[in-house]
């Protein structure tokens, strides 16, 4: 009785796991096919681009001294870009949260989920050296885009996380989310302890926070940045996309890579 | 005349208890015994088990590594242990070890034992599942994979193996010393001579 219940959840488990080698090693679908979805998030009203504009200059980058000066103008785009949505100049003038100067030569953008482990050690072990080697010193900038994967309680700190970027505050709202990471879906990233981190943050208008957040203000750019990493073809998260300023010479990275990974294609991007 | 009964019922359980512990641990050293001999048949028997278990062990660990996202092949090789991953890296380094023993073993019953059955059960459900939970299920692909092919379903499966992923791998490697010792005793217990013989 036990050797056939451990044979049928060896062979359940054996299945998922080749199941989970077959999708690791197929490849990526290319930049650029769109779902439906993906194409509407591409199009922007030219009340809502007015809107993004308005936002453009209040990003603030949180615990970054330097101050972001956010003067770039959308490029001419490249022939060899597929994927308009993912030029750096595109992204920073839809509000994604910036950090560091949007005029830098090099763009890091990471898709993330507030609930993933590997996210959790990139914000912890990685991303600080990160700021300090090449965005304090204004040679990349780093773009945060959601990518929920993780669940209902996900999707709820993705929205909390931008109703902080709204007053400004994402990065600090990044970190402190990180800093109290919890078991998948337990309940730690639930309304209720958004605003409570969000209250135990200096600065932060609690009221702004907590009617932008039950108002689902932001379901919207949640959705679309989710849209947006599906049509580019991630799989998982964290999701890197290096890039140029220009949106050229695109490298894109699936997992939580330790800085030398970083330094090696950014400072080959800076040298060439 | 009641503190002497009391006195006497305590003796007799404390006295219990020992003889239950050390039934225990003389079990578990019998046991033990079973798999240093076994080791000793097998590992001492051909060079080539020991390189098998090892091309196997270190097949594993670069999964394990690969899947912990420990190790990275490009853009440069990097192999790099944070404080997050230290107890997970410990059970599979475990993990990998005993795999390549088991499979080292098994391969010898298959050769030098006709007849013998491999206790395949616990073997490969032992591997799988150290496998599994070394992914963080939602951040990987595979997680992925369960959310959008399964849904609500996927996304409770990917937290469980999130989750419990540390529970899983000690799991993995009570099965993988299960499958050990089952394999030992099967190979010391064929040495030993039938009384009808």
């Amino acid at each position: 009785m036990m050797t056939k219940f451990i044979v049928i959840v060896g062979g359940v488990a054996a299945l998922a796991t080749s199941l989970g080698f077959a999708y690791l090693f197929l490849p990526p679908s290319p930049f650029g096919v769109m779902n439906p979805i993906g194409n509407a998030y591409a199009q922007e009203t030219p009340a809502e681009s007015a809107h993004e504009e308005n936002k453009t200059n209040n990003v603030q980058n949180g615990f970054s001294p330097i101050s972001p000066a956010v003067t770039g103008q959308v490029p001419k785009q490249p022939g060899n870009i597929s994927n308009l949505n993912l030029l750096p100049q595109s992204l920073i003038k839809t509000g994604s949260p910036l950090l560091g100067s949007a005029s830098a030569p090099i763009t890091i953008v990471e898709f993330g989920d507030f609930q993933c482990e590997f996210c959790d050690r990139f914000a912890k072990d990685t991303e600080p050296t990160i700021n300090a080697t090449y965005i304090q010193t204004g040679k990349a900038n780093m773009i945060f885009k959601n990518f929920v994967t993780h669940g209902p309680d996900s999707v709820t700190a993705a929205m909390g996380a931008l109703c902080a970027n709204d007053q400004g505050k994402f990065w600090n709202f990044y970190q402190t989310l990180y800093k109290n990471q919890g078991a998948e879906n337990s309940g730690w990233a639930n309304a209720n302890n958004m605003k409570k981190f969000a209250t135990s943050m200096p600065g932060m208008n609690t009221q702004e926070f907590n009617s932008c957040l039950d108002s689902n203000k932001h379901k919207p750019q949640v959705d679309s940045d989710n849209v947006l990493a599906i049509s580019s073809g991630f799989k998982g998260t964290p999701t890197f996309v290096i890039e140029k300023k220009d949106g050229s010479s695109r490298e894109t990275l699936l997992g939580a890579y330790p800085f030398p990974s970083f330094q090696a294609i950014i400072d080959k991007k800076l040298g060439g | 005349m009641e503190r002497a009964d009391r006195k006497n019922k305590n003796n007799t359980t404390s006295l219990r208890t020992r003889s239950s512990s050390l039934l225990f641990f003389g079990g578990l050293l019998s046991r033990l015994s079973f798999i240093l001999i076994a080791f000793r048949m097998v590992f001492f028997s051909n060079w080539i088990y020991i390189a098998l278990a090892a091309v196997v062990s270190s097949t594993f660990w670069i999964i394990f590594s690969l899947f912990d996202q420990l190790l990275f092949f490009s853009p440069v090789f990097v192999f790099y242990l944070p404080d997050d991953a230290v107890i997970g890296f410990i059970l599979s380094n475990i993990i990998s070890v005993l795999i390549g023993a088991v499979v080292s073993m098994n391969v010898y019953v298959f050769r030098h034992s006709k007849g013998l059955k491999i206790n395949a059960a616990s073997f490969f459900s032992g591997s799988t599942l150290s496998v599994l939970s070394s992914t963080c299920a939602g951040c990987s692909s595979l997680g992925f994979l369960l959310v959008s092919t399964f849904g609500g379903l996927g996304v409770a499966a990917s937290t469980f193996l999130s989750n419990y992923q540390i529970p899983l791998r000690i799991l993995s490697v009570a099965l993988l010393i299960w499958a050990l010792y089952s394999v030992s005793n099967k190979l010391t217990t064929g040495c030993r001579m039938k009384s009808n013989v």
